[in-house]
């Protein structure tokens, strides 16, 4: 299997190491991956509250070089994920749109490629679920886990590309193959305030906080998540955060793809499980999933 | 509250301006509510959503593009997936974004760079924390982070993080956890080669001009 890789700014910064697992993972299980050459940013949400052709330019810039090289694009960034297949569906619906947009790229898009977010590859059916279970080397059955999905990831439906809206699975099937312990919860697709946590501390703080408590009273040791703002307004901003007896929280916030990797067996270092803000490696020590020096 | 509708014409004038970017007949709203019921943010904004679109109906302009309902808005999509009559909400709020940049309502704003306007600001921000007005923040934000894709063609987050800190008087806060960023090597200090850059530039600029001709035609 070959996929035009767009990592999108994230992964180049904040996010390495989701990179850098979503490497690992895919080549363990035999995914290739082929990272779209000077990849432009998807311009995300400041593009579509601003321009709305501007919000399909930037993303069909990219995704003109997978359709010319015949592969499917997969982007493990839930809101990149988003702009490039909101962009191919809406050149799709309209050709002089298409023609509009393909006079400002300078170049042919025909809306043939389709995009995937990373969770697809590894829950559509094309066997890379059973390898993941065939290969895990380690046992992560005491590690009791949360997904947490956000917005993009579930909305809007023809995007997402999921059966129910307010109760996706994708990541909890993967989990699940992966062999931890997956706890039903209630907010898995609530709202983390995305950049709020810029614009409007308080506010970002508050959603952040009801999703952190809600995956604390489920019992959760960690939540799992696809997406790099999530992951990052939850995992920078709980030492902020006090539970009702005024203790701070300890919830390590890891992509998927991290604990994927675990399972498999990858060393640590290739996971960047260090880079997290909420360290999990006493999670992980406590729990025998990794070793003392690790 | 009490309002004074504009004149029908006027009132069909600035629905069918949003009904024409937004896609969406907005006519078909009949107010039941469930789209405010479930946005996670209805709680902080001073109007909620489903008013919002009553404003458009009503032709109430200034009221829709005034409250910081469409600034707060985080795009989650959930009013959009749950409205029954299929109106894609969010949108709406895009659109209603834009028009308030284009026709640039957002000189009233007190975001700017000048040195009075910056010393208030950073005043106020000591005095109320992070309290500060969140149409100007979402603004500053989406305009420095532009700027950054157009110039170097990917975001450059310590660019971003500076430039936003500077110009929204947050220079002393912590919101951007810019230092703990660093030492985790969350962020590049230098921005990222694209050899695309003049592409990118381009595309921005392209634009720019069809929606300048674009705008002159209404
Ligand atoms: S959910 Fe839809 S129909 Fe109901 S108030 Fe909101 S926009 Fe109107
Ligand atoms: S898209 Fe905006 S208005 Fe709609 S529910 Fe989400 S935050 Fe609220």
């Amino acid at each position: 299997m070959k996929y035009a890789y767009f990592p999108g700014c994230s992964l180049h910064s904040t996010a390495k190491e989701f990179d850098l697992s979503t490497r690992a993972v895919c080549k363990n299980l035999d995914i290739e991956l082929v990272e779209i050459p000077d990849w432009i940013c998807c311009g995300s949400t400041p593009a579509h509250t601003t321009s709305e052709l501007l919000s399909l330019a930037l993303p069909l810039a990219n995704c003109t070089w997978a359709e010319n090289n015949h592969l499917d694009v997969v982007a493990p960034c839930a809101s990149c994920f988003s702009r490039l297949k909101i962009a191919t569906l809406e050149v799709q619906k309209d050709a002089d749109l298409r023609k509009k947009i393909n006079t400002i790229i300078e170049g042919n898009f025909e809306g043939n490629t389709k995009i995937f977010h990373l969770l697809h590859l590894f829950s559509n059916g094309n066997g890379s679920a059973e390898k993941l279970k065939e290969k895990t080397k380690r046992d992560l059955s005491t590690l009791k886990v949360v997904a947490y999905y956000g917005c993009l990831l579930a909305r809007p439906k023809e995007v997402a590309g999921v059966v129910d809206v307010e109760n996706p699975q994708s990541m909890d099937r993967i989990l699940n193959k992966a062999g931890l312990d997956v706890l039903d919860w209630s907010h898995k697709t609530e709202c983390c305030g995305a950049s709020l946590s810029i614009t409007d501390k308080k506010v970002s703080l508050r959603l952040v906080h009801e999703i952190i408590q809600t995956a604390a009273d489920a019992g959760a040791d960690c939540i799992a998540v696809a997406c790099p703002l999530c992951q990052s307004n939850l995992d920078l901003q709980q030492s902020e955060l006090k539970n009702n007896h005024g203790h701070k929280y300890h919830l390590p916030i890891f992509y998927f793809t991290q604990l994927m990797g675990l399972a498999l067996g990858l060393e640590t270092n290739k996971l960047g499980l260090k880079r997290l803000i909420v360290d999990p490696r006493p999670l992980l020590k406590n729990k025998n999933i990794i070793g003392i020096e690790e | 509250m009490k309002y004074e509708l504009p004149r029908e014409n006027d009132q069909q004038h600035f629905m069918s301006i949003i009904e024409k970017m937004s896609g969406q007949n907005i006519r078909l709203c009949y107010q039941c509510g469930k789209c405010s019921a479930g946005c996670p943010i209805c709680h902080e904004m001073e109007d909620s959503p489903n008013q919002i679109i009553r404003y458009i109906q009503l032709g109430l302009k200034e009221q829709a593009l005034s409250k910081n309902t469409i600034w707060l808005c985080a795009s989650c999509q959930t009013c959009s997936t749950r409205c029954p009559q299929q109106l894609d909400l969010a949108k709406i709020m895009d659109s209603l974004r834009i028009l308030h940049q284009q026709e640039s309502l957002q000189q009233n704003i007190p975001f700017s760079t000048s040195a009075k306007d910056f010393g208030h600001r950073f005043y106020n921000s000591l005095l109320n924390g992070l309290q500060m007005d969140v149409r100007s923040n979402v603004n500053a934000f989406s305009d420095l982070f532009l700027k950054m894709v157009r110039h170097y063609g990917r975001q450059f987050e310590t660019g971003l993080i500076y430039n936003y800190n500077v110009n929204s008087g947050f220079l002393f806060s912590n919101v951007l956890k810019g230092p703990m960023m660093l030492m985790k090597a969350k962020i590049n200090l230098i921005p990222e080669d694209v050899k695309r850059r003049e592409k990118v530039e381009k595309i921005f600029s392209k634009i720019e001009q069809l929606e300048k001709s674009e705008k002159e035609k209404r």
